[in-house]
């Protein structure tokens, strides 16, 4: 039998094949050819404003990276972002103070997950209809809640959220640095992240060891939910107001970084810093795409193939991915 | 009455939704009086006739154990396809009809070579797509809406043949009878069960199941194409963002309709009443004067109710079979 | 004697239509190396399964260290110190071996929030490294070959504190060195006083590790041999005679002019393989699990890649890259996995029955109700399928019911050659004795046969000629007349 030590050049190797090499690649790639073709792109105030428009998505990437190790998928993280958002807009209105607001939405945003995990664990539903189902609700709910008005925000203490600026780095960049600190320690160190992994790698197995699959399912789902309401905060803060359609379509964003990260949508791989990076390449994708001049009729086109493409090419490296 | 019973078991997949567009169509006619007339009937039919030919493709391909995310920017393609083809380009309606059907066909035949060939997965393929086809109809249209004004277009969306029936209405219920009986009829259909039900297995009885998934894209695609023209005909023009979000409408119907996620389940006849209740939902909660803000939420508790109670009958099922089969036993040793 | 680890008594287990397990006894002393053999189908899987918690509707007594014991779940199975390690493994290759090890008994640290890697990777490095294994904790699973796979799971299973384990076939898969390593390891095994059971069916291997056998024969103890009474013919001499054809005789008949010719083909596994079949012949595949039957069905049948040699079919050479061209050139096969390949369970019989022969159904893309009907009730009256209703689930018929349906689904064709890869797995025996009957009455009608059983006394009984195979190779052509079981397993059985 042979030993398994890294042979010389391994590390290489490894590095070529990692999570995060191809959002690296991606990344660098990207941003050769904005430097090249546009102006301001190589610029550190536009690099910035990329990275803190990216947080948000790279916090909500955060929690659908945690739905989809163990082979599960959250749609409606969307419409809990935006559920977040006018829940603290409305209670922050009711005079409530900056924490509770955020808390009330926190709360709404567990509420919605432990719901998508009660359905996906214990009645066994395919997690994509759960979460579709999940999202009308949801998205009716605050329809209903704020007589689908968009309600400004004027609390300073709140919006100082978007604005602060730590060390230099503005306060939500701090925000989803520590979400993908976070994460990756659940996913590597805990107990329960790694029985995220071995769930989604063979659920049958993982029970049969005596891993409580439908726990650990719904402590996914209560998390992912957590996430978004948090992305959700931060937007309205951002936006100094939360829209009743706030976060449609970020779902998607969120998907397609978790998988741009190496993700596999059908379970069993994926790293948080990763993913941070997926986030973090479509950002760029897009600001490189405007700096680069690209008729603004080509945008979504040029958005959609960078992403399959890279997917693509993650799935070929990855070798077949069944 | 022993017809209906074994109609009912061969189609037990449909039953549900029936009995629950029954229950609705009675609950809104005691609710209101202006909702069971033969005109609100019919707006309601013209309402998701769209939406209920898209949901006819997209049945196929989720029969065959796929998915196909697209179908929204496949709409908008096909119908900025068309506008741009008569409005601007000058091409004879029936071309530029046929023009933007191809260009649906295309995209499902893309979407067909891209998860059969290079191992991605339906729903990360076609979510691709999504966005990439969004964006070729914002390209193509350049972002402006296009107005079409040809009679002989407009006529596809807004034609009353017999001065009673819209021509979508029309379209949506022949393709809806035309897609049940290719399905259940047809050797196409068997084929197309089996290789849903059991891929292997269909493989291993000399279906070539390579070329029924990829056909089941190119059809998905042509359909939403097809929607998309219906759509913009209706209106009198085309826009790039036309049918945002319909995926999601889309995949309701046919989840409403009892087609299974892991395919070789699902017939059109329910996907075609799951988008009707959808519509009569929307409708009677207008009627009834309740906030629009309620639609989508209580289309969103319909799924999870339908497919639970579906969940929940299943797992009855099994523990009353397992129960049963040890009382067997039981007497069997006694 | 007093002393065992395991008694079990009077065990049965009953399966619709057959009973697997009739009366068995067993019992394993801690620290021992026993074998169990016999052909399949002999009750040795029934039997561990059972061990490993797979069913919970057995009766039997069963004695873990002289106490009453009930085994109904895969937990209580642990509990009791059970480990199975089978051929397929249940590891997960996207963890690394440390944490594959210690699933659901992770050492943890942090009021047991976090995982202690460092105790996991040193407790991990401690039980690799007892058994001498040069294999990291750190390495992702995927990264190991099949035999530190296998290793990764012996381990496992010490980590539960294993009594027992259980290794089913457990060398199928490794080189002569690995198994060396094997040997090693359950040599270490013993020495901390774990029984091992053995399923094997290469003789040598229980001659070398096991102090005692067990031989099953049709679902019953057919002897218990100790160290000193091992040979290998007594082995095979406990293994045959299973009582399948009682009422059944071979006819015999004339064999034809040769219609598919194989001329030395080869893929990653098949090695140099030569026969030919002539019309209204049957020609046996015999071997043991894994030598090549199946393989080589497949390889005719347009599944695998053919890497040399020819196949001709009627004087035509053919090279079917999918199932549908090897259809219309005339070969058909009812593959050895009946649920995975051969039906579609949700399907109604008539759809299934229609599968292949879709074609002759249906006029213009319609299938025409009545010639299907016609069909459909052909095969069923030909076959003597017992159905309620034409579409009711195939699902919901018996084993054997449903086994016909395959075979009638390609009669329905009027194929040239026949693949009949382990055609009577699982099924009742009275229904068998038909299926027996049916290919020996599709023989005289013409047909060419090939016919692969991993029951040998099957193959024996309806064959008119057999190629032994061992190891993806043909080990000899033998003439079915006169040749028996102790013959064929001699070669079979290294």
């Amino acid at each position: 039998m042979t030993g398994t030590k890294p042979a010389a050049g391994g590390l290489l190797k490894r590095a070529a094949t990692s999570d995060s090499a191809l959002a690296v690649f991606g990344i660098v790639v990207v941003s050769l050819v904005a430097t090249a073709f546009g102006e301001h792109f190589l610029s550190f105030s536009n690099f910035e404003s990329v990275v803190k428009s990216q947080s948000i998505i790279a916090v909500m990437a955060m929690g659908e990276l945690l739905v989809i190790i163990p082979g599960g998928i959250d749609i409606s993280i969307g419409a809990t972002f935006g559920l977040a958002g006018s829940a603290a807009a409305l209670s922050l209105g009711a005079g409530h103070s900056p924490l509770t607001a955020a808390l009330i939405a926190l709360a709404c945003g567990a509420a919605v997950g432990l719901a998508n995990g009660f359905f996906v664990a214990k009645l066994n539903i395919v997690p994509f209809i759960v979460t579709l189902g999940m999202m009308g609700i949801v998205r009716g709910l605050i329809f209903i809640l704020t007589d689908a008005q968009s309600i400004y925000i004027d609390n300073p203490p709140f919006l100082a959220v978007d604005r602060i600026v730590v060390a230099w780095i503005p306060l939500p960049i701090w925000i989803a640095a520590a979400a993908c600190i976070f994460m990756h320690i659940l996913l590597s160190r805990s107990v329960l992240g790694g029985r995220a992994y071995a769930v989604g790698g063979d659920e049958e197995a993982a029970r049969m060891l005596g891993v409580k699959t439908g726990r650990v399912k719904m402590f996914c789902y209560v998390v992912s939910g957590l996430a978004a309401a948090a992305a959700g905060l931060m937007s309205a803060a951002k936006v100094e107001a939360a829209y009743p359609r706030a976060g449609e379509g970020y779902e998607f964003e969120a998907i397609a970084a978790v998988i741009v990260g190496g993700a596999s949508i059908t379970g069993g791989k994926g790293s948080a810093p990763a993913a941070a990076l997926g986030a973090l390449f479509i950002g760029i994708l897009k600001n490189a795409i405007i700096q680069m001049d690209i008729s603004q009729y080509w945008q979504q086109t040029v958005n959609g193939f960078a992403v399959i493409l890279v997917i693509m090419l993650s799935a070929l490296i990855s070798g077949r991915r069944r | 009455m022993n017809g209906i019973r074994s109609w009912m078991r061969k189609n037990a997949d449909v039953v549900g939704i029936i009995l629950v567009m029954a229950a609705l169509l009675l609950l809104f006619s005691l609710l209101s009086d202006s909702f069971f007339t033969s005109s609100n009937l019919m707006r309601i039919m013209l309402n998701v006739s769209a939406i209920g030919v898209m949901a006819l493709g997209e049945c196929l391909v989720i029969v065959i154990g796929g998915i196909d995310l697209g179908v929204s920017s496949v709409f908008a393609l096909s119908g900025v396809t068309a506008g741009m083809l008569i409005s601007r380009a000058g091409v004879g309606v029936p071309e530029a009809v046929l023009a933007a059907l191809a260009a649906g066909g295309l995209v499902g035949a893309v979407n067909g070579f891209l998860v059969l060939k290079t191992g991605l997965t339906p729903f990360i393929a076609t979510f691709g797509m999504l966005s990439m086809i969004r964006g070729l109809a914002y390209a193509l249209s350049g972002g402006y809406t296009i107005s079409v004004y040809k009679r002989s277009f407009t006529a596809i969306g807004m034609y009353n043949v017999g001065d009673a029936v819209p021509v979508p209405v029309i379209i949506f219920v022949a393709l809806a009878m035309v897609f049940q009986i290719t399905m259940k009829k047809t050797s196409y259909g068997v084929r197309l069960y089996a290789t849903g039900g059991n891929p292997a297995a269909a493989a291993y009885s000399g279906i070539r199941t390579g070329w029924i998934k990829f056909s089941a894209y190119v059809v998905c695609g042509v359909l939403a194409g097809l929607a998309g023209i219906m759509s913009a005909a209706k209106l009198g023009m085309a826009a790039s963002t036309a049918g945002m979000g319909y995926e999601m409408d889309v995949i309701t119907a046919v989840i409403l309709g009892g087609v299974s996620f892991n395919g070789g389940v699902g017939s059109a006849l329910g996907v075609a009443v799951g988008a009707v209740v959808m519509g009569i939902i929307r409708n009677g909660l207008l009627i009834m004067n309740v906030s629009a803000y309620y639609q989508t939420l209580i289309i969103g508790l319909v799924i999870l109710l339908v497919v639970s109670l579906d969940a929940m009958k299943e797992k009855g099922l099994a523990k009353l079979l397992l129960t049963l089969r040890r009382r067997r036993r039981r007497e069997g040793s006694a | 004697m007093g002393g065992y680890f395991l008694e079990m008594k009077s065990m049965v287990k009953r399966f619709p239509g057959t009973l697997a397990l009739d009366q068995v006894a067993f019992n394993i002393r801690p620290g021992e190396t026993l074998g169990l053999i016999g052909e399949n189908g002999a009750g040795k899987s029934t039997l561990v399964n059972i061990l490993g918690g797979a069913f919970s509707d057995y009766e039997g007594e069963i004695l873990v260290e002289g106490k009453p014991a009930r085994i109904l779940t895969p937990t209580d199975a642990r509990a009791l110190g059970i480990v199975g390690i089978r051929q397929e493994l249940s590891l997960f290759p996207n963890l690394n071996v440390a944490r594959n090890i210690f699933l659901g008994n992770e050492p943890r640290k942090a009021c047991g929030l976090l995982l202690d890697h460092d105790a996991m990777a040193r407790e991990a490095g401690r039980l690799l490294a007892s058994f001498g294994l040069d294999i990291s904790p750190e390495t992702p699973l995927d990264r190991l070959t099949v035999a530190q796979k296998q290793m990764v799971e012996i381990v496992r299973a010490l980590s539960y504190n294993a009594k027992l384990i259980i290794m089913d076939e457990p060398t199928s898969s490794l080189t002569e060195k690995e198994v060396d390593i094997l040997a090693g390891i359950m040599a270490d095994l013993k020495a901390r006083g774990v029984a091992i059971i053995l399923i094997t069916h290469k003789l040598n291997e229980i001659l070398r590790f096991c102090e005692r056998v067990f031989i099953f024969r049709d679902g019953r103890n057919a002897g218990v041999l100790e160290k000193g009474e091992f040979s290998r013919d007594r082995f095979i001499e406990g293994m045959v005679g299973r009582d399948l054809g009682a009422a059944f005789r071979r006819t015999r008949r004339e064999v034809g002019e040769v219609l598919l010719e194989v001329e030395n083909l080869g893929d990653g596994f098949l090695k140099n393989i030569s026969f030919k079949v002539g019309t209204g012949e049957i020609l046996g595949l015999a071997g043991a699990v894994g030598a090549g039957r199946t393989e080589i069905m497949g390889a005719l049948f347009g599944l695998g890649k053919i890497s040399y040699g020819r196949i001709r079919l009627g004087g035509k050479e053919i090279s079917p890259p999918h199932p549908s061209f090897a259809m219309r050139a005339g070969l058909a096969l009812v593959p050895e996995e009946r649920k995975a390949h051969g039906v579609i369970q949700g399907m109604s019989v008539r759809d299934n029955l229609l599968l292949s022969s879709l074609g002759n159904a249906a006029r213009w893309g319609f299938v025409r109700g009545g010639a299907a009907s016609g069909i459909v009730a052909d095969a069923v009256s030909a076959l003597n399928i017992r159905i309620a209703d034409q579409h009711q689930a195939i699902g919901s018929l018996s084993g054997g019911n449903q086994q016909k349906a395959v075979l009638a689904k390609w009669l329905a064709v009027k194929p040239r050659v026949l693949l009949l890869d382990d055609p009577t797995r699982g099924i009742d025996v009275g229904t068998k004795r038909e299926i027996y009957g049916i290919i020996d009455r599709l023989a005289n009608e013409g047909y060419a046969i090939i016919l692969s059983s991993s029951e040998l006394a099957e193959v024996l009984l309806l064959s008119d000629r057999v190629l032994v195979l061992y190891e993806g190779s043909v080990k000899a052509e033998l003439d079915a007349d006169g040749l028996t079981e102790e013959q064929v397993l001699a070669l079979s059985h290294a």
